[in-house]
Protein backbone atom coordinates (compact mmCIF):
# COMPACT_ATOMS: atom_id res chain seq x y z
CA UNK A 1 0.00 0.00 0.00
CA UNK A 2 1.24 3.46 -0.94
CA UNK A 3 0.77 6.09 1.76
CA UNK A 4 -0.41 8.62 -0.84
CA UNK A 5 -3.29 6.29 -1.77
CA UNK A 6 -4.10 5.39 1.82
CA UNK A 7 -6.28 7.18 4.36
CA UNK A 8 -4.06 7.61 7.41
CA UNK A 9 -5.02 10.88 9.10
CA UNK A 10 -2.38 11.09 11.83
CA UNK A 11 -2.64 13.82 14.47
CA UNK A 12 0.20 15.70 16.15
CA UNK A 13 -1.83 16.86 19.13
CA UNK A 14 -3.25 14.65 21.84
CA UNK A 15 -7.05 14.80 21.58
CA UNK A 16 -8.50 16.69 24.53
CA UNK A 17 -11.05 14.18 25.80
CA UNK A 18 -8.88 11.06 25.56
CA UNK A 19 -7.20 9.72 28.70
CA UNK A 20 -6.41 6.05 28.06
CA UNK A 21 -3.17 5.41 26.11
CA UNK A 22 -4.98 3.13 23.68
CA UNK A 23 -7.63 5.78 23.00
CA UNK A 24 -5.09 8.59 22.48
CA UNK A 25 -2.85 6.54 20.21
CA UNK A 26 -5.65 5.03 18.12
CA UNK A 27 -6.96 8.54 17.44
CA UNK A 28 -3.51 10.02 16.81
CA UNK A 29 -2.46 7.14 14.54
CA UNK A 30 -5.57 7.63 12.43
CA UNK A 31 -7.00 4.19 13.16
CA UNK A 32 -10.38 5.16 14.59
CA UNK A 33 -12.66 8.15 14.52
CA UNK A 34 -15.49 8.89 16.90
CA UNK A 35 -18.96 9.23 15.45
CA UNK A 36 -20.92 9.58 18.66
CA UNK A 37 -20.81 8.45 22.30
CA UNK A 38 -19.54 4.89 22.29
CA UNK A 39 -19.58 4.56 18.48
CA UNK A 40 -16.38 4.56 16.42
CA UNK A 41 -15.51 4.27 12.77
CA UNK A 42 -12.61 1.95 12.08
CA UNK A 43 -10.48 3.71 9.50
CA UNK A 44 -8.56 1.50 7.01
CA UNK A 45 -5.53 1.08 9.27
CA UNK A 46 -7.60 0.23 12.34
CA UNK A 47 -9.74 -2.19 10.36
CA UNK A 48 -6.61 -4.09 9.27
CA UNK A 49 -5.72 -4.66 12.94
CA UNK A 50 -9.29 -5.69 13.74
CA UNK A 51 -9.24 -8.17 10.85
CA UNK A 52 -5.90 -9.61 11.95
CA UNK A 53 -7.23 -10.13 15.49
CA UNK A 54 -10.45 -11.74 14.17
CA UNK A 55 -8.44 -14.01 11.90
CA UNK A 56 -6.30 -15.27 14.79
CA UNK A 57 -9.46 -15.87 16.84
CA UNK A 58 -11.14 -17.63 13.91
CA UNK A 59 -8.18 -19.92 13.24
CA UNK A 60 -7.86 -20.97 16.87
CA UNK A 61 -11.60 -21.50 17.32
CA UNK A 62 -11.66 -23.69 14.21
CA UNK A 63 -8.62 -25.59 15.51
CA UNK A 64 -10.47 -26.18 18.80
CA UNK A 65 -13.36 -27.77 16.90
CA UNK A 66 -15.86 -24.93 17.06
CA UNK A 67 -18.07 -24.24 14.04
CA UNK A 68 -18.65 -20.71 12.76
CA UNK A 69 -22.05 -19.27 11.95
CA UNK A 70 -23.55 -15.79 11.88
CA UNK A 71 -26.61 -14.71 13.84
CA UNK A 72 -28.49 -11.43 13.46
CA UNK A 73 -28.03 -8.51 15.83
CA UNK A 74 -31.77 -7.83 15.48
CA UNK A 75 -33.60 -10.16 17.86
CA UNK A 76 -37.30 -10.49 18.70
CA UNK A 77 -38.00 -9.48 22.28
CA UNK A 78 -40.10 -12.63 22.82
CA UNK A 79 -37.07 -14.92 23.19
CA UNK A 80 -35.67 -12.58 25.84
CA UNK A 81 -38.96 -12.79 27.75
CA UNK A 82 -38.86 -16.56 27.37
CA UNK A 83 -35.39 -16.90 28.89
CA UNK A 84 -36.25 -14.46 31.67
CA UNK A 85 -33.39 -12.15 30.83
CA UNK A 86 -35.72 -9.37 29.62
CA UNK A 87 -36.33 -8.54 33.26
CA UNK A 88 -32.85 -9.25 34.65
CA UNK A 89 -30.66 -7.77 31.93
CA UNK A 90 -31.89 -4.28 32.64
CA UNK A 91 -31.26 -1.10 30.74
CA UNK A 92 -28.14 -2.38 28.98
CA UNK A 93 -30.46 -4.05 26.47
CA UNK A 94 -31.11 -1.82 23.46
CA UNK A 95 -34.81 -2.07 22.71
CA UNK A 96 -36.59 -0.70 19.69
CA UNK A 97 -40.06 -0.79 18.18
CA UNK A 98 -40.38 -1.49 14.46
CA UNK A 99 -43.26 -0.54 12.21
CA UNK A 100 -46.38 -2.49 13.08
CA UNK A 101 -45.43 -2.29 16.75
CA UNK A 102 -42.97 -5.19 16.67
CA UNK A 103 -40.77 -5.11 19.78
CA UNK A 104 -37.18 -5.97 18.96
CA UNK A 105 -33.81 -5.59 20.57
CA UNK A 106 -30.23 -5.34 19.38
CA UNK A 107 -28.38 -8.32 20.80
CA UNK A 108 -25.79 -7.78 23.52
CA UNK A 109 -25.13 -11.56 23.47
CA UNK A 110 -26.76 -14.46 21.69
CA UNK A 111 -27.61 -17.12 24.28
CA UNK A 112 -31.30 -16.87 23.41
CA UNK A 113 -30.84 -17.00 19.65
CA UNK A 114 -28.43 -19.90 19.96
CA UNK A 115 -30.69 -21.84 22.34
CA UNK A 116 -33.62 -21.22 20.01
CA UNK A 117 -31.55 -22.61 17.14
CA UNK A 118 -30.42 -25.66 19.08
CA UNK A 119 -33.88 -26.61 20.39
CA UNK A 120 -35.05 -26.89 16.79
CA UNK A 121 -32.00 -28.52 15.23
CA UNK A 122 -30.56 -30.72 17.96
CA UNK A 123 -32.55 -33.43 19.68
CA UNK A 124 -30.36 -36.49 20.08
CA UNK A 125 -27.34 -37.34 22.21
CA UNK A 126 -25.65 -38.36 18.95
CA UNK A 127 -25.48 -34.71 17.91
CA UNK A 128 -23.68 -33.68 21.10
CA UNK A 129 -21.27 -32.23 22.03
CA UNK A 130 -21.22 -29.26 19.69
CA UNK A 131 -19.62 -25.82 20.00
CA UNK A 132 -20.65 -22.96 17.70
CA UNK A 133 -19.32 -19.44 17.43
CA UNK A 134 -19.68 -16.21 15.54
CA UNK A 135 -17.72 -12.99 15.19
CA UNK A 136 -20.36 -10.30 15.09
CA UNK A 137 -21.33 -6.81 16.20
CA UNK A 138 -22.93 -6.51 19.62
CA UNK A 139 -24.91 -3.67 21.16
CA UNK A 140 -25.07 -2.57 24.76
CA UNK A 141 -26.64 0.61 25.99
CA UNK A 142 -23.65 1.54 28.16
CA UNK A 143 -24.53 4.44 30.43
CA UNK A 144 -20.91 5.65 30.34
CA UNK A 145 -18.96 4.66 27.24
CA UNK A 146 -15.30 5.50 27.77
CA UNK A 147 -11.64 4.82 27.07
CA UNK A 148 -12.17 4.87 23.32
CA UNK A 149 -12.84 1.36 22.04
CA UNK A 150 -12.56 -0.23 25.50
CA UNK A 151 -16.18 0.44 26.48
CA UNK A 152 -18.46 1.24 23.58
CA UNK A 153 -22.15 0.83 22.77
CA UNK A 154 -21.36 -1.14 19.63
CA UNK A 155 -18.48 -3.59 19.49
CA UNK A 156 -17.22 -6.68 17.72
CA UNK A 157 -17.28 -9.83 19.80
CA UNK A 158 -16.49 -13.45 19.24
CA UNK A 159 -19.11 -15.39 21.16
CA UNK A 160 -19.07 -19.16 21.33
CA UNK A 161 -21.64 -21.48 22.87
CA UNK A 162 -21.08 -25.12 23.76
CA UNK A 163 -23.86 -27.70 24.06
CA UNK A 164 -23.14 -30.88 25.99
CA UNK A 165 -24.99 -33.92 27.20
CA UNK A 166 -23.44 -34.08 30.65
CA UNK A 167 -21.04 -32.29 32.96
CA UNK A 168 -18.06 -34.37 31.85
CA UNK A 169 -18.63 -33.30 28.26
CA UNK A 170 -19.10 -29.70 29.39
CA UNK A 171 -15.80 -29.75 31.24
CA UNK A 172 -14.09 -31.04 28.11
CA UNK A 173 -15.64 -28.33 25.93
CA UNK A 174 -14.78 -25.71 28.53
CA UNK A 175 -11.16 -26.82 28.73
CA UNK A 176 -10.87 -26.79 24.94
CA UNK A 177 -12.09 -23.19 24.83
CA UNK A 178 -9.85 -22.23 27.76
CA UNK A 179 -6.87 -23.67 25.89
CA UNK A 180 -7.87 -21.95 22.64
CA UNK A 181 -8.10 -18.62 24.45
CA UNK A 182 -4.59 -19.02 25.82
CA UNK A 183 -3.30 -19.71 22.30
CA UNK A 184 -5.17 -16.70 20.89
CA UNK A 185 -3.71 -14.29 23.43
CA UNK A 186 -0.26 -15.82 23.08
CA UNK A 187 -0.39 -15.29 19.34
CA UNK A 188 -1.59 -11.72 19.83
CA UNK A 189 1.41 -11.12 22.06
CA UNK A 190 -0.75 -10.08 25.00
CA UNK A 191 0.50 -10.41 28.57
CA UNK A 192 -2.63 -11.90 30.14
CA UNK A 193 -3.59 -13.22 33.56
CA UNK A 194 -6.27 -15.86 33.99
CA UNK A 195 -8.41 -15.04 36.98
CA UNK A 196 -11.20 -16.87 38.75
CA UNK A 197 -14.52 -15.12 38.32
CA UNK A 198 -17.94 -15.47 39.91
CA UNK A 199 -19.14 -18.89 39.01
CA UNK A 200 -22.93 -18.68 38.75
CA UNK A 201 -25.37 -21.57 38.93
CA UNK A 202 -23.07 -24.53 38.27
CA UNK A 203 -20.74 -23.61 41.10
CA UNK A 204 -17.28 -25.03 41.26
CA UNK A 205 -14.55 -23.90 38.96
CA UNK A 206 -17.01 -22.57 36.47
CA UNK A 207 -15.82 -19.21 35.25
CA UNK A 208 -12.55 -17.60 34.30
CA UNK A 209 -11.70 -14.17 32.97
CA UNK A 210 -8.67 -13.30 30.89
CA UNK A 211 -7.23 -9.97 31.94
CA UNK A 212 -4.44 -7.76 30.68
CA UNK A 213 -2.93 -5.80 33.56
CA UNK A 214 -2.92 -2.12 32.61
CA UNK A 215 -3.83 1.20 34.14
CA UNK A 216 -6.88 1.62 31.88
CA UNK A 217 -8.39 -1.61 33.19
CA UNK A 218 -11.80 -1.23 34.74
CA UNK A 219 -11.60 -4.40 36.82
CA UNK A 220 -9.53 -5.11 39.89
CA UNK A 221 -7.49 -8.30 39.95
CA UNK A 222 -6.47 -9.67 43.32
CA UNK A 223 -3.33 -11.68 42.90
CA UNK A 224 -1.09 -13.69 45.19
CA UNK A 225 2.54 -13.15 44.31
CA UNK A 226 3.60 -16.32 46.11
CA UNK A 227 1.36 -19.06 44.69
CA UNK A 228 -0.15 -17.39 41.61
CA UNK A 229 -3.76 -17.39 42.84
CA UNK A 230 -5.65 -14.71 40.94
CA UNK A 231 -9.30 -13.72 41.02
CA UNK A 232 -11.34 -10.70 40.16
CA UNK A 233 -12.25 -8.59 43.14
CA UNK A 234 -15.86 -9.74 43.27
CA UNK A 235 -14.79 -13.34 43.37
CA UNK A 236 -11.56 -13.14 45.37
CA UNK A 237 -11.51 -14.70 48.77
CA UNK A 238 -9.21 -14.00 51.62
CA UNK A 239 -7.87 -16.25 54.30
CA UNK A 240 -10.38 -16.42 57.13
CA UNK A 241 -9.31 -14.86 60.39
CA UNK A 242 -8.65 -17.48 63.08
CA UNK A 243 -11.74 -16.79 65.20
CA UNK A 244 -14.23 -17.46 62.42
CA UNK A 245 -13.70 -21.08 61.52
CA UNK A 246 -17.14 -21.46 59.95
CA UNK A 247 -17.21 -21.79 56.22
CA UNK A 248 -19.20 -19.78 53.73
CA UNK A 249 -22.70 -20.98 53.30
CA UNK A 250 -23.77 -18.37 50.81
CA UNK A 251 -22.13 -15.69 48.78
CA UNK A 252 -23.28 -12.68 46.88
CA UNK A 253 -22.73 -12.48 43.19
CA UNK A 254 -23.15 -9.68 40.76
CA UNK A 255 -25.25 -10.31 37.70
CA UNK A 256 -24.57 -8.62 34.37
CA UNK A 257 -27.27 -6.09 35.13
CA UNK A 258 -25.47 -4.90 38.25
CA UNK A 259 -27.89 -6.50 40.67
CA UNK A 260 -26.60 -8.62 43.50
CA UNK A 261 -28.13 -12.02 44.03
CA UNK A 262 -27.43 -14.63 46.60
CA UNK A 263 -26.61 -18.22 45.82
CA UNK A 264 -24.94 -21.15 47.45
CA UNK A 265 -21.59 -20.99 45.79
CA UNK A 266 -18.56 -23.12 46.22
CA UNK A 267 -15.18 -23.38 44.63
CA UNK A 268 -13.25 -26.48 43.79
CA UNK A 269 -10.95 -26.05 46.73
CA UNK A 270 -13.87 -25.80 49.10
CA UNK A 271 -15.64 -28.76 47.55
CA UNK A 272 -12.76 -31.01 48.38
CA UNK A 273 -13.14 -32.80 51.69
CA UNK A 274 -11.54 -30.87 54.48
CA UNK A 275 -8.70 -32.82 56.14
CA UNK A 276 -9.69 -33.97 59.59
CA UNK A 277 -6.82 -32.17 61.22
CA UNK A 278 -8.38 -28.91 60.11
CA UNK A 279 -11.49 -29.46 62.12
CA UNK A 280 -10.52 -27.51 65.17
CA UNK A 281 -7.82 -25.41 63.60
CA UNK A 282 -8.18 -21.85 64.59
CA UNK A 283 -10.72 -22.29 67.32
CA UNK A 284 -10.25 -20.72 70.69
CA UNK A 285 -9.30 -24.02 72.30
CA UNK A 286 -6.09 -23.92 70.37
CA UNK A 287 -4.95 -20.59 71.62
CA UNK A 288 -3.29 -21.14 74.91
CA UNK A 289 -0.14 -19.61 73.57
CA UNK A 290 0.72 -16.20 72.22
CA UNK A 291 1.30 -17.07 68.60
CA UNK A 292 -0.88 -17.00 65.53
CA UNK A 293 -0.92 -19.37 62.64
CA UNK A 294 0.62 -17.70 59.64
CA UNK A 295 0.41 -20.64 57.28
CA UNK A 296 -2.16 -23.32 56.86
CA UNK A 297 -1.16 -26.49 58.77
CA UNK A 298 0.20 -29.18 56.51
CA UNK A 299 -0.01 -32.92 57.06
CA UNK A 300 0.28 -33.93 60.71
CA UNK A 301 3.35 -35.89 61.59
CA UNK A 302 1.76 -37.82 64.45
CA UNK A 303 -1.76 -39.06 64.80
CA UNK A 304 -2.50 -37.48 68.14
CA UNK A 305 -3.99 -34.05 67.76
CA UNK A 306 -2.51 -32.85 71.01
CA UNK A 307 0.98 -33.71 69.89
CA UNK A 308 0.77 -31.76 66.68
CA UNK A 309 0.31 -28.03 66.77
CA UNK A 310 2.58 -26.55 64.15
CA UNK A 311 0.94 -23.21 64.61
CA UNK A 312 2.08 -23.04 68.20
CA UNK A 313 5.55 -22.07 69.12
CA UNK A 314 6.44 -23.96 72.29
CA UNK A 315 5.77 -21.28 74.85
CA UNK A 316 4.91 -21.10 78.49
CA UNK A 317 1.34 -22.16 79.06
CA UNK A 318 -0.65 -19.33 80.53
CA UNK A 319 -3.42 -20.78 82.54
CA UNK A 320 -6.51 -18.92 83.64
CA UNK A 321 -5.74 -16.03 81.40
CA UNK A 322 -7.75 -14.85 78.49
CA UNK A 323 -5.85 -15.90 75.38
CA UNK A 324 -4.26 -13.03 73.59
CA UNK A 325 -5.64 -12.34 70.16
CA UNK A 326 -2.99 -10.40 68.35
CA UNK A 327 -4.72 -10.88 65.01
CA UNK A 328 -7.52 -8.69 66.27
CA UNK A 329 -6.82 -5.10 65.48
CA UNK A 330 -8.13 -3.52 68.64
CA UNK A 331 -10.46 -0.62 68.05
CA UNK A 332 -9.46 2.54 69.79
CA UNK B 1 -20.35 10.95 59.34
CA UNK B 2 -23.38 8.95 60.27
CA UNK B 3 -24.54 7.77 63.65
CA UNK B 4 -26.08 4.46 62.60
CA UNK B 5 -24.94 1.51 64.68
CA UNK B 6 -25.80 -2.16 65.19
CA UNK B 7 -26.73 -1.93 68.89
CA UNK B 8 -30.47 -2.18 69.60
CA UNK B 9 -31.45 -1.52 66.03
CA UNK B 10 -34.60 -3.05 64.64
CA UNK B 11 -33.63 -3.67 61.05
CA UNK B 12 -32.31 -6.95 59.63
CA UNK B 13 -28.53 -7.05 59.89
CA UNK B 14 -25.96 -9.07 57.97
CA UNK B 15 -22.41 -8.99 59.28
CA UNK B 16 -19.08 -9.59 57.63
CA UNK B 17 -16.86 -12.22 59.18
CA UNK B 18 -14.11 -9.71 59.76
CA UNK B 19 -16.39 -7.91 62.26
CA UNK B 20 -16.87 -11.09 64.24
CA UNK B 21 -13.12 -11.34 64.70
CA UNK B 22 -12.85 -7.94 66.38
CA UNK B 23 -12.64 -7.75 70.19
CA UNK B 24 -14.25 -4.37 70.75
CA UNK B 25 -15.53 -1.83 68.28
CA UNK B 26 -16.67 1.78 68.17
CA UNK B 27 -20.08 2.15 66.54
CA UNK B 28 -22.76 4.74 65.97
CA UNK B 29 -25.29 5.16 68.77
CA UNK B 30 -28.38 5.62 66.58
CA UNK B 31 -28.82 9.19 67.79
CA UNK B 32 -27.29 12.43 66.54
CA UNK B 33 -23.71 12.90 67.78
CA UNK B 34 -23.75 9.70 69.85
CA UNK B 35 -21.17 6.93 69.45
CA UNK B 36 -20.59 3.87 71.58
CA UNK B 37 -17.11 2.67 72.61
CA UNK B 38 -16.16 -0.79 73.85
CA UNK B 39 -18.94 -2.57 72.01
CA UNK B 40 -18.30 -6.33 71.88
CA UNK B 41 -19.62 -8.10 68.75
CA UNK B 42 -21.78 -11.03 69.82
CA UNK B 43 -22.50 -9.58 73.27
CA UNK B 44 -23.92 -6.19 72.35
CA UNK B 45 -25.31 -7.12 68.98
CA UNK B 46 -26.11 -10.55 67.53
CA UNK B 47 -23.73 -12.29 65.13
CA UNK B 48 -26.31 -14.70 63.80
CA UNK B 49 -25.97 -13.78 60.12
CA UNK B 50 -22.33 -13.88 59.12
CA UNK B 51 -21.34 -13.65 55.48
CA UNK B 52 -18.21 -12.99 53.50
CA UNK B 53 -19.40 -9.61 52.25
CA UNK B 54 -16.30 -7.49 51.95
CA UNK B 55 -14.34 -7.77 48.71
CA UNK B 56 -10.82 -9.02 49.09
CA UNK B 57 -8.27 -6.26 48.66
CA UNK B 58 -4.55 -5.66 48.51
CA UNK B 59 -2.87 -6.79 51.69
CA UNK B 60 -5.36 -9.56 52.47
CA UNK B 61 -3.96 -13.06 52.97
CA UNK B 62 -4.23 -15.47 50.03
CA UNK B 63 -6.94 -18.14 50.49
CA UNK B 64 -4.60 -20.82 49.17
CA UNK B 65 -1.23 -20.08 50.72
CA UNK B 66 -1.74 -17.20 53.16
CA UNK B 67 0.80 -14.90 51.54
CA UNK B 68 -0.12 -11.25 51.10
CA UNK B 69 -2.07 -10.52 47.92
CA UNK B 70 -1.72 -7.50 45.67
CA UNK B 71 -4.41 -5.69 43.73
CA UNK B 72 -3.95 -4.34 40.23
CA UNK B 73 -6.11 -2.94 37.47
CA UNK B 74 -6.96 -5.32 34.66
CA UNK B 75 -8.67 -5.01 31.30
CA UNK B 76 -10.99 -7.95 30.64
CA UNK B 77 -10.37 -9.35 27.17
CA UNK B 78 -12.12 -12.70 27.45
CA UNK B 79 -14.49 -14.71 29.60
CA UNK B 80 -15.27 -18.40 29.71
CA UNK B 81 -18.36 -19.49 31.63
CA UNK B 82 -20.21 -22.71 32.42
CA UNK B 83 -23.85 -21.74 32.03
CA UNK B 84 -25.45 -25.02 32.99
CA UNK B 85 -29.09 -25.46 32.05
CA UNK B 86 -30.27 -21.91 32.69
CA UNK B 87 -31.27 -21.25 29.08
CA UNK B 88 -31.99 -24.79 27.96
CA UNK B 89 -34.49 -25.30 30.80
CA UNK B 90 -36.15 -21.91 30.31
CA UNK B 91 -36.45 -22.32 26.54
CA UNK B 92 -36.91 -26.08 26.34
CA UNK B 93 -33.69 -27.10 24.57
CA UNK B 94 -33.51 -30.82 25.32
CA UNK B 95 -32.04 -33.97 23.83
CA UNK B 96 -33.02 -37.61 24.01
CA UNK B 97 -30.42 -39.93 25.54
CA UNK B 98 -29.84 -43.62 24.67
CA UNK B 99 -32.92 -44.66 26.66
CA UNK B 100 -35.09 -42.01 25.05
CA UNK B 101 -35.22 -39.84 28.16
CA UNK B 102 -35.54 -36.10 27.58
CA UNK B 103 -32.70 -34.18 29.25
CA UNK B 104 -31.92 -30.45 29.15
CA UNK B 105 -28.71 -29.67 27.26
CA UNK B 106 -25.85 -28.27 29.36
CA UNK B 107 -24.44 -25.03 27.99
CA UNK B 108 -21.28 -23.02 28.24
CA UNK B 109 -20.54 -19.60 26.77
CA UNK B 110 -17.24 -18.06 25.79
CA UNK B 111 -16.63 -14.46 24.74
CA UNK B 112 -13.73 -12.45 23.36
CA UNK B 113 -13.92 -8.72 22.71
CA UNK B 114 -12.10 -8.28 19.41
CA UNK B 115 -11.87 -4.49 19.85
CA UNK B 116 -10.47 -5.04 23.29
CA UNK B 117 -7.68 -7.23 21.92
CA UNK B 118 -6.73 -4.19 19.86
CA UNK B 119 -6.95 -1.80 22.83
CA UNK B 120 -5.12 -4.20 25.16
CA UNK B 121 -2.29 -4.67 22.66
CA UNK B 122 -1.74 -0.91 22.66
CA UNK B 123 -2.04 -0.63 26.43
CA UNK B 124 0.58 -3.35 26.64
CA UNK B 125 2.83 -2.02 23.88
CA UNK B 126 3.41 1.68 23.40
CA UNK B 127 5.94 4.39 24.18
CA UNK B 128 6.09 8.17 23.93
CA UNK B 129 6.37 8.02 20.14
CA UNK B 130 3.35 5.85 19.53
CA UNK B 131 2.08 2.31 19.24
CA UNK B 132 4.33 -0.77 19.29
CA UNK B 133 2.20 -3.44 17.61
CA UNK B 134 3.03 -7.09 18.04
CA UNK B 135 3.99 -8.48 14.63
CA UNK B 136 0.82 -10.61 14.51
CA UNK B 137 -1.55 -7.63 14.89
CA UNK B 138 0.35 -4.86 13.10
CA UNK B 139 -1.62 -3.32 10.22
CA UNK B 140 1.56 -3.47 8.14
CA UNK B 141 4.61 -5.44 9.15
CA UNK B 142 7.15 -3.47 7.11
CA UNK B 143 7.28 0.19 6.17
CA UNK B 144 9.43 1.26 3.22
CA UNK B 145 10.59 4.86 3.44
CA UNK B 146 12.22 6.28 0.32
CA UNK B 147 13.99 9.49 1.34
CA UNK B 148 14.08 11.10 -2.13
CA UNK B 149 10.74 10.37 -3.78
CA UNK B 150 11.70 12.42 -6.86
CA UNK B 151 14.81 10.34 -7.64
CA UNK B 152 14.01 7.54 -10.09
CA UNK B 153 16.68 5.09 -8.84
CA UNK B 154 15.43 5.39 -5.22
CA UNK B 155 11.80 4.84 -6.25
CA UNK B 156 12.71 1.97 -8.59
CA UNK B 157 14.43 0.12 -5.78
CA UNK B 158 11.53 0.87 -3.41
CA UNK B 159 9.04 -0.51 -5.92
CA UNK B 160 11.17 -3.61 -6.47
CA UNK B 161 11.43 -4.28 -2.71
CA UNK B 162 7.73 -3.62 -2.25
CA UNK B 163 6.77 -6.10 -4.94
CA UNK B 164 9.15 -8.80 -3.73
CA UNK B 165 8.03 -8.49 -0.10
CA UNK B 166 4.34 -8.46 -1.02
CA UNK B 167 4.91 -11.53 -3.16
CA UNK B 168 6.36 -13.22 -0.07
CA UNK B 169 3.16 -12.44 1.83
CA UNK B 170 4.41 -9.48 3.86
CA UNK B 171 2.12 -6.49 4.47
CA UNK B 172 4.09 -3.48 3.24
CA UNK B 173 3.32 0.22 3.63
CA UNK B 174 5.35 2.50 1.36
CA UNK B 175 5.57 6.12 2.45
CA UNK B 176 5.83 7.79 -0.95
CA UNK B 177 4.84 11.23 0.31
CA UNK B 178 7.14 14.12 -0.57
CA UNK B 179 7.83 14.99 3.05
CA UNK B 180 10.88 15.57 5.21
CA UNK B 181 12.35 12.32 6.64
CA UNK B 182 11.58 13.48 10.20
CA UNK B 183 7.86 13.71 9.44
CA UNK B 184 7.80 10.26 7.85
CA UNK B 185 9.74 8.63 10.69
CA UNK B 186 7.45 10.22 13.27
CA UNK B 187 4.31 9.04 11.49
CA UNK B 188 5.53 5.50 10.98
CA UNK B 189 6.56 5.29 14.66
CA UNK B 190 3.13 6.61 15.67
CA UNK B 191 1.20 3.98 13.73
CA UNK B 192 3.58 1.38 15.11
CA UNK B 193 4.80 -0.53 12.06
CA UNK B 194 7.26 -3.07 13.50
CA UNK B 195 10.04 -2.94 10.86
CA UNK B 196 11.15 0.29 9.21
CA UNK B 197 13.26 0.14 6.02
CA UNK B 198 14.88 3.38 4.83
CA UNK B 199 16.05 3.70 1.22
CA UNK B 200 18.19 6.76 0.47
CA UNK B 201 20.55 8.05 -2.20
CA UNK B 202 23.58 7.77 0.07
CA UNK B 203 22.77 4.16 0.91
CA UNK B 204 22.39 3.31 -2.76
CA UNK B 205 25.95 4.50 -3.40
CA UNK B 206 27.25 2.31 -0.50
CA UNK B 207 25.05 -0.59 -1.64
CA UNK B 208 23.10 -0.70 1.63
CA UNK B 209 19.70 0.07 3.11
CA UNK B 210 18.86 0.87 6.72
CA UNK B 211 16.50 -1.27 8.82
CA UNK B 212 15.21 -0.48 12.29
CA UNK B 213 12.82 -2.32 14.57
CA UNK B 214 10.17 -0.19 16.22
CA UNK B 215 11.05 -1.47 19.69
CA UNK B 216 14.82 -1.14 19.26
CA UNK B 217 16.80 2.06 19.52
CA UNK B 218 19.51 1.41 16.95
CA UNK B 219 19.24 1.04 13.18
CA UNK B 220 21.32 -1.44 11.17
CA UNK B 221 22.46 -1.59 7.58
CA UNK B 222 21.68 -4.48 5.24
CA UNK B 223 23.35 -5.23 1.95
CA UNK B 224 21.33 -4.05 -1.00
CA UNK B 225 21.97 -7.17 -3.05
CA UNK B 226 20.25 -9.54 -0.63
CA UNK B 227 17.85 -7.00 0.89
CA UNK B 228 14.60 -8.90 0.37
CA UNK B 229 15.92 -12.17 1.82
CA UNK B 230 17.50 -10.32 4.73
CA UNK B 231 14.24 -8.50 5.55
CA UNK B 232 12.28 -11.76 5.40
CA UNK B 233 14.85 -13.38 7.70
CA UNK B 234 14.58 -10.43 10.10
CA UNK B 235 10.80 -10.84 10.22
CA UNK B 236 10.95 -14.58 10.80
CA UNK B 237 13.61 -14.29 13.46
CA UNK B 238 11.95 -11.44 15.28
CA UNK B 239 8.41 -12.79 15.47
CA UNK B 240 8.91 -14.46 18.81
CA UNK B 241 11.31 -11.81 20.06
CA UNK B 242 8.96 -8.92 19.36
CA UNK B 243 6.10 -10.53 21.21
CA UNK B 244 8.32 -11.39 24.14
CA UNK B 245 9.36 -7.76 24.31
CA UNK B 246 5.73 -6.69 24.62
CA UNK B 247 5.24 -9.11 27.46
CA UNK B 248 8.30 -7.92 29.35
CA UNK B 249 7.27 -4.36 28.81
CA UNK B 250 3.91 -4.78 30.48
CA UNK B 251 5.35 -6.95 33.24
CA UNK B 252 7.79 -4.21 34.18
CA UNK B 253 5.15 -1.52 33.94
CA UNK B 254 2.38 -3.30 35.79
CA UNK B 255 4.86 -4.21 38.54
CA UNK B 256 5.66 -0.53 38.99
CA UNK B 257 2.02 0.50 38.87
CA UNK B 258 0.90 -1.99 41.52
CA UNK B 259 -0.87 -0.16 44.25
Amino acid sequence: MRWSNALIPTLKETPADAVAPSHILLLRAGMIRQLGAGAYTYLPLGLRVLHKASQIVRQEMDAAGAIELLMPALQPIEIWKESGRYETYGDLLMKLTLSGGHQMCLGPTHEEVMTDLVRDLINSYKQLPITMYQIQTKFRDEPRPRFGIVRTREFVMKDAYSFDADVAQLNKSYDAMHEAYCRIYDRCGLPYVIVEAESGPIGGDASHEFMVPCSTGEDRVIQCTACGYAANQERAERRRSPTSPRRHSRRWTRQGSGQYVKFAGSSRSRNQPRPSYWSTWGTASHWPCSCVATTRPTRPRSAGRSAWRPWCRPTRRRSRRRPERPWVSSAR
Amino acid sequence: MGFLGPVNIKIPMVIDRAIAALATVVVGGNAVDVHLKGVVPGRDFPLDRLFDLRNADAGDPCPRCGATMVSRAGLEIGHVFKLGTKYSKAMGATYLDEKGVEIPIIMGCYGIGINRIMAAAIEAGHDDNGIIWPLSLAPYQVSLIPLQVNKAEVMDLTTKLEQELEAAGVDVLTDDRDQRPGVKFKDVDLIGVPLRVVIGERGLKDGSIEVKWRHEAAARNLSLATATQAILAELAGARAKHDAYCREWIAARSGAATS
